[in-house]
């Protein structure tokens, strides 16, 4: 039963670890995310309805497609790539590692005897300044020796040499996959101490509160922001130029108080929060006077959409403003039924006394036609007096501890790509003997580890900048004579 | 010259390089194929001009900035990376077949911009970012490589029978690099796209943060682009770890750059989202 568990535990590990497991989530993750493009995201419920019908929204809803990103599925398959990434680089990193600290072998026979590029030269002269000449070029071409066999001295007829390049692209795939965990890391610190919310500020209204829709609460910011005001900026042609709150912002407890202007891509940050142009728009304020019949007490209103207000008589009776209309109209068919001059009635406003058991007989009341009031046998006579309309700008406010993660596995992920990608570990064996004609004989097996294909080209490339940087010593001088000689000399 | 000129120039000398290669592929005729190239590195000029002359034009009505701002300033830039990279990868893959297959993109994409509208445009606040430029330039970068690779999918797809040898018979098949070049090439490229691709993702991502204070918020053409990633990163997997080879790789390479094109332009003519140009 032990034996059992455990070697479905090690199928298990051995599935999470397996790239072909990488390669399936890769595709799931793009087929999915399809879905969340097609079905509108975090829409209200009603649009789905009518989208989709009841059933249709409710196997959506079920399924989770209303809200895909976020959803526990998707979460699943993050986290699933996330393990992926992990334990693919805890199984196969500590191999490469090894490998790379580790001395290559000192014998350059198997590199000699089966590597696809090979070269060998003849090299004549004076044995210590070719040798100059060929550890300048071969170091050029083919990066830092690491294994020495035999020692260049003179007087040793034999050495060989392990040449590298670009070591450290071995390790580019594990900084790229440790930088995409570093995100997804960030990504959730962000989800889970992070916050988001809107703050629409008036003209002059001050707040040190968000409401996080999220998680239906409001939050202090331990800061206050006010804002002064809100400015629209227009090119000639009528188009936007730039959207600018300028705000204050005040800490109570260390009695800062900053100026400043948010605009659009110019966001502010002030202790660790930050506040971004977010949107803009207008809302209206009303005037209104409200007469109790049997008192006669008679108040001014000053109040604002869904703002409950208290009504004169001391019965402690309130009143809402539900809804706002800049210009009223009474459709066409209507207008036989009424006594206005015109259909176009102006600003009005549709109050609505408010009790426990919710909102009573709501009712229009017009400012152009004070005195039209449908409910004169009600308690109250309402009249709107006048209408102010007040500018507001709404600001992100956002909170991201996730963010410096995210960014710094952004750019070590780019690193990683450099190293893995655009560069190639290359391996080159060098041996050097003088033959019984006195030349120098360099043979040359060159491989690059993770590009084979690509590195044919290049090591052919490499071989004629060889013979360039060596083209003095090339040509055999005859009967011993030292020198060069041009043309085609060699037999 | 006008802009306008430039562009229209630069839409026929391309005609006339395409032209060129596939008289070179169909004839064999060496000639042609360098006209094909010279024509092709002709009109890279004339669009380059065409680009900086908008730049400047809209610097003269006070309104400057990078010509990478609507959808038509991005077609004739995608237009012109795709021939840039065709003309680098013509000089590695040594065969002139590939432009006959990439030079119709660019001069199909290039020459859809006479259907739109090509007046300079201010910049709404939310353009209004350094990272405008360095983004535009990267993604595009990373779609004219997808694209190019596809270019040599196509020509292995054409060339190659279902078991991966070379199909007999024809001219054109005389001047084609053998099968394996072909695909690895095309793997080659990707290997460049894809991280030009990522540097695209990840400045939008900082845009986003700076302009709308979130790096990522599941935006249509946001989710589109990670599903773009995912696939050429399920690609380069497949090959490097997994040792793909052949049609399989060539087949998730093409259903690649299709996610690309409809990341590009699906998305904006489908789709609703935050980017500036959906409804241009």
């Amino acid at each position: 039963m032990k034996k059992t568990l455990r070697s479905t535990l090690d199928r298990l590990e051995d599935l999470l670890s397996s790239t072909r497991f990488t390669l399936f989530l890769c595709l799931v993750l793009a087929g999915v995310s399809i879905v969340g493009t097609l079905v509108p995201q975090n829409g209200r419920p009603e649009d789905y309805e009518a989208r989709y019908g009841q059933t249709g929204a409710r196997v959506l809803e079920f399924l989770g497609f209303t809200d895909l990103y976020h959803s526990a599925g998707f979460i699943l398959l993050l986290s699933l790539l996330g393990l992926n990434l992990a334990t693919c680089t805890a199984r196969r990193f500590p191999g490469v590692w090894r490998s790379l600290r580790r001395a290559a072998g000192a014998d350059p026979e198997p590199a000699l005897a089966h590597w696809k590029n090979q070269d060998t030269l003849e090299l004549w002269g004076d044995p210590e300044r070719v040798d100059v000449d060929l550890e300048r070029a071969l170091r050029r071409l083919f990066g830092r020796p690491t294994v020495r066999a035999g020692s260049l001295e003179a007087g040793a007829s034999r050495f060989a040499r392990r040449f590298e390049k670009n070591r450290l692209s071995r390790l580019g795939p594990y900084l790229a996959h440790a930088s995409l965990l570093l995100i997804l890391l960030g990504g959730l610190l962000g989800a889970l101490f992070g916050f988001r919310a809107t703050l629409i500020l008036h003209e002059g209204e001050e707040s040190s509160t968000v409401w996080i829709e999220k998680e239906a609460r409001n939050l202090d910011l331990g800061f206050a922001i006010r804002c002064n005001r809100f400015v629209v900026e227009t090119y000639p042609d009528g188009s936007p130029k730039e959207y600018r709150s300028e705000v204050t912002v005040s800490d109570p407890r260390t009695g800062t108080t900053i100026d400043a202007a948010i605009r659009v891509n110019h966001p502010l940050s002030f202790r660790g929060v930050t506040l971004y142009q977010s949107t803009y728009g207008s809302s209206p304020d009303f005037v209104l006077e409200v007469e109790d019949r049997q008192s006669r007490e008679r108040v001014e209103i000053r109040t604002r959409l869904h703002a409950p207000f208290l009504l004169p008589g001391g019965r402690g009776e309130r009143a809402i403003a539900m809804d706002f209309r800049e210009n009223l109209v009474i459709p066409a068919e209507m207008m036989r039924m009424t006594s206005f001059p015109r259909e176009d009635l102006g600003p009005a406003v549709r109050i609505a006394i408010v009790d426990d058991r919710g909102f009573q007989n709501p009712f229009w009341i017009l400012k152009e036609f004070p005195d039209w009031d449908l409910r004169k046998a009600g308690p109250y006579r309402f009249r709107f007096l006048d209408l102010h309309l007040l500018r507001y700008t709404g600001i992100e406010v956002s909170k991201d501890p996730g963010t410096p993660l995210v960014w710094a596995g952004c750019i070590l992920l780019v690193l990683g790509f450099l190293l893995s990608l655009l560069m190639d570990h290359e391996v080159t064996w060098v041996t050097r003997e003088v033959t019984e004609k006195g030349a120098i004989r360099v043979r040359i097996a060159s491989r690059a580890v993770r590009h084979p294909l690509a590195y044919e080209a290049r090591f052919a490339a490499k071989k004629e900048r060889l013979r360039k940087k060596l083209s003095p010593w090339l040509e055999e001088p005859l009967d011993g004579q030292s020198g060069v000689r041009g043309g085609d000399g060699r037999k | 010259m006008k802009e306008s000129t430039l562009i229209g120039l630069s839409i026929l000398i391309y005609l006339g390089s395409w032209v060129f290669y596939l008289i070179h592929a169909i004839v064999r005729h060496r000639l042609s194929g360098k006209v094909g190239d010279l024509l092709a590195l002709a009109g890279l000029l004339a669009h380059t001009a065409a680009i900086a002359s908008r730049w400047i034009e809209s610097h003269r009505q006070g309104i400057g900035h990078a010509p990478f701002s609507n959808l038509y300033e991005s077609m004739v830039f995608f237009s012109w990376t795709i021939v840039l990279i065709c003309l680098v990868s013509l000089r590695r893959l040594q065969s002139r077949l590939l432009g006959a297959v990439v030079m119709p993109m660019a001069f199909l994409a290039l020459a859809s911009t006479s259907l739109m509208d090509r007046q300079i445009q201010p910049l709404v606040p939310a353009l209004q970012s350094n990272w405008l430029t360095a983004h535009v330039i990267t993604c595009f970068l990373g779609y004219a490589a997808f694209a190019v690779a596809f270019g040599a999918n196509l020509l292995y797809l054409g060339t190659t029978s279902r078991k991966g040898k070379r199909k007999s018979g024809g001219a054109i098949w005389g001047l084609m690099p053998a099968p394996e070049v072909l695909d690895e090439f095309s793997y080659r490229i990707i290997a460049v796209g894809f991280p030009m691709l990522t540097l695209g993702i990840i400045t939008g991502a900082a845009w986003a943060n700076s302009a709308w204070g979130s790096y990522w918020s599941w935006d249509p053409k946001e989710t589109w682009s990670l599903i773009v990633w995912f696939i050429y990163a399920g690609y380069l997997h497949a090959r490097i770890v997994r040792g793909w080879r052949g049609r399989r790789s060539v087949w998730l390479s093409v259903v690649g750059f299709c996610a690309t094109l409809f990341c590009y332009l699906g998305v904006n003519l489908l789709l609703s989202g935050l980017h500036s140009y959906a409804t241009g």
